[in-house]
């Protein structure tokens, strides 16, 4: 077996059968992952690839932003714009971003089978539909699984402003367990207030060792999940504390404010390039209210110029820092919009032909994959389901989508059965 | 002259369906039975109505092509030859009503499926096109960088002033369309509004959600370019405005799909509300005076024209009535012929409704 898989992964089949835990019903997941897996995130982690997913929480337009349709009825007042890249066009309102299209693979070909907000969530966060008593890793926590440091003093998975109602992200670390569970920041990207420590340093120290002591021998006297749960997240608790300085903007923030943009958004993609460069693995950043069933087009001109400029920067400033190459960029939300335009002249939820864009590492830039039909209505060519997308972002990042982890007492792969990476995408 | 109106016996003279795209402007010609409508697409149709209204729709005279977007506003100098129109394409245009046209062009006027169910025709069958006169405009005014959402034209129609999205006012002369000022606010002008003396003026800072400013309304004088109130506490959200005909008066409409959608009616000399008038179940698009100063006349999201008398804020007519669901099609525009009782509306689903205000 491979020396860094760590204990609770050299579990044969068996033992994890015969370490279930029966409960009124129904079953305690094991946390655990086969050896496989463990084996897959070595290789994964070698490349140091990561990853950055920028959430439009409520399904931003692709009508408008990436999927223009002009001259049909169904499109819309905004204007399709030239970018870096011959012959591709985007919205008038993604001026940076067009001027960085060389990097992106823009897909016009998203087909996923859930219209609504919380379903579609958690498909475009796990890459499956939700299921009856299985809970499913959101990407967040595969990534911090295969790529992450295991003794990080930062957590692998932090979501910053992603809470959006029933757009927000709520599988979490799912049957993956505690350990991969994301570390969430509000809506301005800062650490919560009770992270500022009330002693001396050396006073801190002796405490938590002291606690650290008193704890051991419990456990070693209670033997159970939930003990060591807790002590786990105390932990990461501690370590993070003593790496907060990453999550601190205000030495960088004047020189990268122009070109992030001066938005709550523009310094949460900041925080996410500061965060991927001390080595998390995985960071998601919501941007919110794209869910415009009503004034579509005003909500999306309010919107765009801070999605414009954030992300732009942040795709010019890990190019500056050599860091684009790997790490990947994925912008999508759970939803596309309806081309037609309703009497409140908003756009309602759409999943037979939508866009999500990557850029980044280990993905080809300046492509557009796939197409919608005339008006956006159905997929014209190349249709692409979440599972293949799925697929091609583990592929993206080093790490093989039939990877096995263990769900109670079945198998799941990382992307479903049948998940194909589409290998136009890849660089 | 000043016609009297009587809102309790308000009957639609014409219902004109255009539904190739909403209607989303419109302005009667100096007559009324001369009109004119914009629509999403940057379509301007002229129509002539007859004397007498009739079970036949009269069709459209003329089609003026220059915009490529949405039509937001149309205005037409006292006399009746130029015809002022803003849009989405970051323009301002002005027609010349009295030049010739320039060929003739097909246009459909009820291309969606409803409009062809109603005519009997199988699903694809298109409709036959009308034949229109085709005309271009005489001047384009370029000083926006942004979609042009407010346009006021002043009594005598030699001052105008429009505001974009972003909040760049410019006061201009007409017709020669010299821009004789400019003004910079921080949000989206959504509405701007000129007093018929274009003594004052107003403007409505608004975004219905997110943006990154703060919705505002102000009170400036045009001779100065200072600002003289802001009346963005006693008018919330405000998204239109209008001055009464002596200028004592300004009435802002919130816009957006707020629950209830107030207008509000200031005194311009102290800055302070006279009254608030609820009714609009959502946004407010129109706010237009009637020239008696006793009648406002509003129109929103809630697809209905309400009158108000304004002595005492009581709602003293409505016309049409609520589609049903929320905010089904908005009224987008008003216009009142010079006859003071005849008033068109711009109805989102597709329609130019003409109305008698006599009874």
């Amino acid at each position: 077996m491979n020396s860094s898989c760590k204990p609770v992964e050299h579990l044969s089949r068996r033992a994890f059968l015969k370490g279930l835990v029966g409960t009124a019903g129904g079953v305690l997941a094991n946390w655990g992952g086969l050896c496989s897996s463990a084996a897959v995130a070595d290789a994964a982690r070698k490349q140091g690839k990561r990853c950055i997913l920028l959430w439009m929480a409520g399904g931003a337009s692709h009508l408008d932003t990436f999927d223009m349709k002009p001259g049909r009825a169904v499109g819309g007042p905004f204007r399709p714009i030239a970018t870096s890249v011959p012959g591709t066009q985007i919205c008038e309102y993604l001026p940076h971003i067009a001027r960085q299209t060389q990097h992106l693979a823009i897909i016009r070909s998203m087909c996923t089978p859930e219209p609504g907000h919380a379903a579609g969530t958690y498909l475009m966060h796990t890459g499956y539909r939700s299921e009856l008593g299985t809970r499913h890793p959101e990407i967040g926590a595969v990534l911090a699984k295969y790529l992450g440091n295991p003794t990080a003093d930062l957590p692998g998975f932090i979501q910053i402003d992603t809470d959006g109602g029933e757009s927000s992200p709520i599988a979490g670390s799912g049957f993956l367990g505690p350990a991969y569970q994301p570390f969430r920041l509000g809506h301005g990207g800062g650490l919560p207030e009770n992270t500022q420590p009330y002693l001396a340093a050396d006073s801190n120290q002796r405490r938590l060792g002291l606690l650290d002591k008193l704890e051991q021998g419990f456990a070693a006297e209670h033997k159970a999940v939930e003990i060591d749960s807790y002590r786990a997240a105390h932990e990461k608790s501690v370590r993070l504390l003593r790496a907060k300085g990453a999550f601190d903007l205000s030495a960088e923030w004047p020189k990268y404010r122009d070109l992030y943009g001066d938005t709550p958004f523009g310094k949460n993609c900041l925080l996410a390039r500061r965060l991927v460069e001390a080595g998390v693995p995985f960071v998601e950043v919501g941007q919110h209210n794209y869910d415009s069933h009503e004034d579509n087009f005003e909500w999306h001109k309010a919107l765009l110029p801070a999605l414009d400029l954030g992300w732009s920067g942040l795709i010019q400033d890990l190019h500056d820092r050599g860091l684009l190459q790997d790490t990947l960029i994925v912008w999508m939300g759970e939803v596309g919009r309806t081309p037609w335009i309703n009497n409140r002249v908003g756009r309602d939820h759409w999943v037979k032909a939508w866009t999500t864009v990557l850029a980044g590492g280990g993905i080809k830039g300046g492509v557009i994959y796939g197409a919608s039909n005339a008006d956006a209505v159905e997929v014209r060519d190349n249709p692409v389901s979440e599972r293949d997308f799925f697929a091609t972002i583990y592929t993206a990042l080093g790490i093989n989508p039939n990877a096995e982890n263990m769900a109670g007492v079945r198998p799941v792969f990382l992307t479903p059965k049948g998940s194909k990476a589409i290998a136009e995408l890849l660089a | 002259m000043t016609g009297s109106i009587n809102p309790a016996a308000a009957k639609r003279l014409w219902s004109i369906p255009w539904d190739a795209g909403f209607v989303t402007a419109v302005s009667f010609l100096g007559s009324p039975r001369k009109l004119a409508a914009g629509n999403e697409h940057g379509d301007i149709l002229l129509w002539d109505l007859p004397e007498q209204p009739g079970n036949e729709v009269p069709p459209p005279r003329r089609l003026l092509k220059g915009h490529i977007n949405f039509v937001t506003a149309l205005a037409v100098t006292p006399d009746g030859r130029w015809l002022i129109s803003a849009s989405y394409d970051h323009t301002v245009r002005l027609w010349d009503l009295s030049a010739e046209a320039e060929g003739n062009v097909a246009v459909v006027m009820e291309p969606k499926q409803k409009a062809q169910q109603r005519a009997g025709r199988k699903p694809g069958e298109k409709p036959p096109p009308v034949q229109v006169e085709q005309q271009i405009e005489a001047s384009v005014r370029t000083a926006h960088g942004d979609w042009v959402r407010g346009m006021s034209l002043n009594g005598d129609g030699t001052r105008l002033l429009t505001g974009d999205e972003r909040g760049l006012a410019v006061l201009w002369d007409i017709p020669g369309g010299k821009e004789l000022r400019r003004w910079q606010v921080p949000g989206w002008l959504q509405g701007v509004a000129l007093s018929r003396d274009a003594k004052q003026m107003a403007t409505c800072e608004f975004a219905t959600r997110y943006a990154l400013f703060k919705n505002a309304a102000k009170l400036w004088d045009p001779a100065t370019g200072e600002m003289k109130a802001d009346l963005s506490q006693p008018c919330p959200r405000a998204a239109c405005a209008g001055f009464s005909p002596d200028g004592t008066l300004v009435a802002t409409g919130m816009g957006g799909e707020w629950e209830p959608a107030r207008v509000c009616i200031i005194d311009v000399a102290t800055g302070k509300k006279l009254r608030e008038l609820p009714g609009h179940k959502h946004g407010v698009h129109s706010i237009l005076f009637h020239p008696d100063g006793k009648h406002l006349l509003t129109s929103g999201r809630d697809t209905c024209v309400r009158i108000w008398q304004i002595a005492d804020g009581k709602q003293v007519g409505v016309l049409g009535q609520p589609r049903g669901g929320q905010s089904s099609d908005f009224i987008y525009a008003l216009s009142l012929a010079p006859d003071d009782v005849t008033l068109a509306t711009a109805d989102m689903g597709g329609l130019v409704e003409v109305w008698s205000l006599a009874g």
